[in-house]
């Protein structure tokens, strides 16, 4: 058969040899491969003419060579729709599976279709089960997956889990199943204890990367950290800071002994700065370390000699990242001066300092890059940031006392100096009791390679500090001068318009959270009209009810999920959305305390799946169809 | 073994003969395999490879065999610090060629075994790959595209609700 010989007589390239879809079509391979290779269709003599003894084996081996060399999961994706073979071999040379939505697809499939997998990363709960607006036990179990893949993928080397639930039994079944096991990170992840994190330790001895951030893990008094082989340890990364118990510093120090490898190492509050010193003089080479507590140590009160904290820090000359600082004793903070002017990095969300302190570390810092601060600084402190940052990519204020009653440390003042002083800012988010429409529209002129804008207003419906108007304009400035916006976060006192100018300007944006703000149905509507990126929609505690909810079915399949809570939504209309598309689960979700009210919805999260609704659910969802 | 001053000569599909040094030879597993069983005396015949692509193959080969040579003679300092940096900007340049020949260079490094420009002219060829859509690489690569619209429906779903975040 010569299907393509039309296709190829004439043109330039025409490239038979990754054409294996012939392959298929075809009995005699190598006729067909000659009879393509038209006179005249090669750019200069010879150039198609070639006799190709190349049996089909070859050419898919080649294929898989060049495919080998795509990473990016936008272009495997589409090498995989190219044709039949490509997919195959797409499928093939897929070493990094990424599941977004951990309910979207099923393990059976995911694992039949990507049969030589080296990394998985998995995504479960909704962002705002972060904020305990999701009940406990909702779902998004790992086991059902590691058992899957302890079958199927015995090359596993990394697994990377965010918002999932998972237990001991889990890690025990991980450590067992993949002898070249090396990096596991759990963000955000609960549901096991030390004698997981004991098993990992202890039988994975390829291990490099053991990272635990944000995630609520149970002491069940198993001393994990003995549990690493004796001998040397390929570890890179150690990270347990939001572990909330003490671990053995005896075994954490001859951990770090015999880890020569170890670049990352971040450590939980109960470590003191004494045994931080301790650490630190044995890993100069640290590039990134979480200081643990950085609290007085009983030396200070003894009037005891202290260790010389500023030249063990001095002594780690690649350090780029600093954290920790869980219950600092500020007068520590001239210990680290001589890494300030290498930082990119800086983590002092749970410093309390206030102006003065970080004023006198952060002059150092002209490298910074990132920098998360606590509102202690008051917005004399991000004034002197703003002076002397002049390379921030990232700024996150967060907030000491989320007090709504409160005038509030920081205001439109340290946001109006930001936006002068750090014009290459590419994320924000910022925490306040006031703001004002000037000052976001000063940033939206100032920064416009921002990507992330985040405003939390803390307190309901706060308008305009100054002009007492609604903060529409603001963020109608943003969308519409940060072309490149995708990320946004809305709050204070908003009408219509302001969706509105969502709708209309931000056609880019992917994700939007709105938090106690809106006015009617307008402005969701608007917003699910308008926004044809919108990947990813949170609201919680603001008036849009089933007519809005209803505006956007012709969208919610593009959308990887909607979460909204407590707003104004029946049953009833979910159950239309539900009906209306059938690949779409539809969760009621009731909070334990159980209101059973049978008109309101307290929480609806739905998504698209491929393959249909959980059979996972606890009693307090309902999947509506 | 033979001394890098003596020569091989390879005789390519088109019946062209192209000689080369040995150490511009031992780039290629295939025909170093092939000279230790069978001496260096006969011509070797690659009857897989055109003339077109034999030329480029030679001139790549001949190539990576001097850079080898500088290398090993002072040490490195005829190469210096930029050398390998050199080299890859050779060989990006090297491979700017009309698609049909970029392909058959792929196929013709696999044949003889040639490492590394295997993974240049594949790596080249998945920079084409990158950042297109699935029309436009079957456009590039002319590909007939083998799904009913309704296959193809369904695993574009497929990849965007499953196995694709942003």
């Amino acid at each position: 058969m010569r299907v393509n010989q039309v296709e190829t007589s004439g043109d330039e390239h025409g490239s038979s040899i990754l054409d294996l879809a012939r392959a298929d079509i075809t009995e005699s391979s190598t006729k067909t491969r000659n009879c393509a290779a038209c006179p005249g269709s090669g750019s200069g003599s010879g150039s198609m003419e070639f006799q190709s003894p190349y049996p089909d084996q070859v050419l898919e081996n080649v294929l898989e060579n060049v495919l080998h060399f795509l990473t990016a999961r936008r272009d495997r994706n589409a090498a995989s729709l190219v044709c039949k073979s490509w997919y195959r071999a797409e499928a093939l040379t897929r070493s990094e599976l990424f599941i977004g939505n951990c309910y979207a697809v099923s393990p059976r499939r995911a694992i039949s279709r990507f049969t030589r997998v080296h990394s998985v990363a998995i995504k479960g709960k909704p962002r705002f089960a972060d904020f305990d607006l999701m009940p406990l036990n909702w779902g998004a179990h790992f086991s059902p997956w590691v058992a899957a893949m302890a079958r199927a993928y015995p090359w596993l080397e990394k697994v990377y889990l965010k918002r999932m639930s998972v237990t001991d039994d889990d890690l025990v079944l991980l450590s067992e199943s993949f002898p070249c096991f090396k990096e596991l990170v759990l963000v955000c992840c609960e549901g096991f204890g030390t004698s997981g994190l004991a098993a990992v330790a202890g039988r994975c001895r390829q291990l490099r990367v053991l990272d635990l951030v944000e995630s609520e893990v149970e002491d069940d008094e198993v001393e994990w950290l003995s549990c690493f082989p004796e001998s040397q340890t390929h570890l890179e990364s150690l990270v347990f800071d939001c572990l909330e118990f003490p671990v053995n510093f005896d075994a954490l120090e001859s951990l770090v002994a015999r880890s020569p490898s170890l670049k990352k190492l971040r450590l939980n509050g109960f470590v003191t700065t004494s045994q931080l010193y301790r650490l630190v003089i044995r890993a100069p080479q640290l590039t990134h370390l979480g200081t643990g507590s950085f609290s007085a140590s009983d030396a200070v009160a003894a009037g005891d000699q202290e260790p010389d904290y500023a030249s063990a820090f001095a002594a780690c000359k690649s350090l780029v990242c600093l954290s920790g600082f869980r219950e600092i004793f500020p007068d520590y903070l001239p210990a680290i001066y001589p890494v300030c002017t290498n930082l990119t990095s800086l983590n002092f969300s749970y410093a309390n300092i206030n102006a003065e302190q970080l004023k006198s570390v952060i002059c150092h810092c002209h490298k910074l890059q990132t920098l998360w601060v606590l509102d202690s600084i008051c917005d004399e402190g991000l004034q002197a940031v703003a002076a002397t940052c002049k390379d921030l990519r990232e700024l996150r204020v967060f907030p000491e006392n989320a007090n709504e009653d409160t005038e509030g440390p920081v205001s439109e003042v340290g946001l109006q100096a930001i936006s002068e002083g750090c014009n290459k800012l590419q994320s924000i988010l910022y925490f306040c009791q006031r703001m004002t429409n000037a000052a976001v529209v000063a940033m939206s002129k100032n920064c416009p390679d921002l990507v992330v804008f985040r405003l939390c207003i803390i307190g309901r419906y706060r308008p305009d500090a100054v002009t007492g108007e609604p903060m529409d304009e603001g963020f109608g400035a943003i969308v519409r001068n940060c072309t490149k916006l995708t990320r946004l976060a809305v709050s204070g006192l908003l009408t219509d318009r302001a969706f509105g100018y969502i709708g209309q300007y931000g056609k880019l944006v992917r994700t939007l959270s709105v938090a106690f703000a809106g006015d009617t149905d307008m402005g969701l509507k608007y917003v699910l009209e308008g926004c044809h990126s919108l990947q990813k929609l949170e609201i919680r505690d603001s008036p849009f009810g089933d007519e809005a909810l209803h505006s956007g079915l012709h969208h919610y399949y593009n959308m990887r999920f909607v979460w909204m809570s407590s707003c104004k939504l029946t049953p009833h209309a979910c159950q239309e959305v539900a009906r209306a598309l059938p690949h779409l689960v539809v969760e009621v979700i009731r909070s334990e305390e159980g209101r059973s009210v049978d008109d309101t919805v307290e929480i609806l999260y739905m998504y698209r799946s491929l393959d249909g609704p959980r059979d996972d659910a606890p009693q307090f969802v309902t999947i509506m169809q | 073994m033979a001394s890098s001053s003596k020569t091989i000569t390879v005789v390519s599909s088109d019946g062209d003969e192209f000689e080369m040094t040995m150490k511009a030879a031992e780039q290629s597993k295939l025909i170093t395999h092939m000279l230790d069983e069978f001496g260096v005396s006969d011509k070797v015949p690659l009857y897989n490879v055109n003339s077109e692509t034999m030329a480029k193959v030679m001139e790549y080969c001949k190539k990576h065999a001097d850079h080898e040579a500088a290398k090993e003679e002072d040490g490195g300092a005829a190469i210096g610090a930029g050398g390998e940096e050199e080299l890859k900007k050779w060989d990006d340049e090297f491979l700017k060629v009309e698609n049909g020949l970029l392909f058959n260079i792929i196929l013709a490094a696999n044949y003889l075994e040639i490492k590394s420009l295997l993974d240049s002219s594949c790596q080249a060829v998945a920079d084409m790959i990158k950042g297109k859509t699935p029309e436009q690489i079957r456009e590039i690569f002319n590909i007939k595209n083998d799904f009913t619209p309704e296959e193809e429906a369904k695993l574009r779903s497929e990849n965007e609700w499953a196995f694709q975040e942003d």
